[in-house]
């Protein structure tokens, strides 16, 4: 099963660094992301992906802690549902 | 620095000063400020106040201060309120044209939002929604309760099927057809009939997951879900059952509805109109 960002949303941001500022014109809600945040939704942009490959293509991009275990897998994993509760993200 | 424009909000009503720049942002920065009866600024001066709360860091990048994973996470979100006097209280031709003028009495507008219905206890809630859209035709919401289609992204739904195990037929000496459906049992006729017996049957259940549709169209959906229960209610006689009906049987055959001739509403523009009729 693989995440992708919902289709038609335009994606107005703003970056400070790495902090995104992303208002949904779905829900009318404006939220501000973090790096890995904005990475994964950077990514899943691109291509739908599931938490394993958002982990191996956000690696290099990321502190050297952030390495493929259990515990980053877990927060990956959270951090997709939570992006999916706020209606960012979908199943695709 | 950010700052909320005061004519948004309600007199008496407390915005929170935002400091973006060439400061580090920590949760007691947030300074609110009061506005008076007339909807003024009170003697508090914005930036000298603003100011005195700043505790510059010396970093010329701007942060919000948080702690562990969370500064990598969603930090944070700002939830979308509609602002005083934004209700549209016009049909969706109305709204193209921006017609404002009325004739006699105001139109009554009191549309509710799908939060409001949440709390209520409103009977139309326990329909299903084919029967609020008749012309709907997809089995991911067509047996949807009303009431859970209010929240997005909705609750996954589980569909029970109930299966009956495959039934034993026999042919017994004298030619005659036997159905067995459980237990065993035994039939005799005269010295040369069959003792037959048939394997134990029993009823089994199964469950799936009926999937949901893109978020977009359960957004959608909440919104014709709203509009209509106003308007059973009588809340918004501006836009009428059928009209929301055709919204839908438009949307659904199409991807698409056309509010007036030349004009085409995608989904996003019908969320956006169905929104503003509601408080």
């Amino acid at each position: 099963m693989k995440w992708q960002v919902i289709s038609d949303q335009v994606i107005n941001c703003c970056s400070w660094d790495d902090e995104l500022v992303f208002y949904n014109k779905l829900s009318g809600d404006t939220h501000l992301l973090g790096s890995a945040a904005a990475q994964v939704l950077l990514e899943l942009r691109k291509s739908p992906s599931n938490a394993l490959s958002l982990i191996e293509a956000l690696a290099p991009c990321q502190p050297s802690e952030m390495v493929m275990n259990e515990e980053s897998y877990i927060y990956i994993e959270h951090l997709l549902n939570e992006l999916n509760m706020l209606g960012l993200i979908e199943f695709s | 620095m950010w700052v909320l424009s005061p004519s948004s909000f309600l007199p008496g009503a407390n915005i929170f000063v935002v400091v973006m720049q060439g400061a580090t942002l920590l949760k007691d920065d947030f300074m609110p400020i009061n506005f008076d009866q007339d909807n003024e600024l009170g003697n508090e001066d914005i930036s000298q106040s603003a100011a005195n709360q700043i505790k510059f860091s010396g970093e010329s990048r701007r942060r919000f201060a948080t702690s562990g994973l969370a500064v990598s996470g969603i930090i944070f979100t700002l939830a979308s309120r509609p602002v005083l006097g934004a209700t549209v209280c016009t049909s969706p031709s109305g709204f193209i044209s921006g017609n404002t003028s009325n004739h006699g009495d105001p139109p009554l507008c009191n549309g509710r939002s799908a939060s409001d219905y949440l709390s209520s206890s409103d009977p139309l809630l326990v329909m299903i929604f084919k029967a609020a859209f008749p012309n709907s035709s997809n089995p991911s919401y067509d047996n949807r309760l009303l009431s859970s289609m209010l929240t997005t992204p909705w609750e996954p739904e589980v569909k029970l099927s109930l299966q009956v195990q495959s039934v034993q037929v026999q042919k017994d000496r004298l030619g005659a057809a036997s159905l067995f459906l459980s237990g065993s049992s035994s039939s005799k006729k005269g010295s040369g009939s069959t003792l037959t017996k048939s394997p134990t049957t029993s009823p089994t259940t199964s469950q799936a997951t009926i999937p949901n549709p893109p978020f977009q169209t359960q957004v959608l959906l909440k919104h014709l879900v709203v509009a209509f229960l106003n308007s059973r209610n009588g809340y918004t006689p501006f836009l009428s059952e059928g009209t929301i009906q055709s919204i839908f049987n438009e949307w659904q055959s199409s991807g698409s509805f056309s509010p007036t001739s030349g004009i085409s509403w995608g989904a996003d523009k019908i969320i956006e109109y169905l929104n503003l009729t509601q408080n």
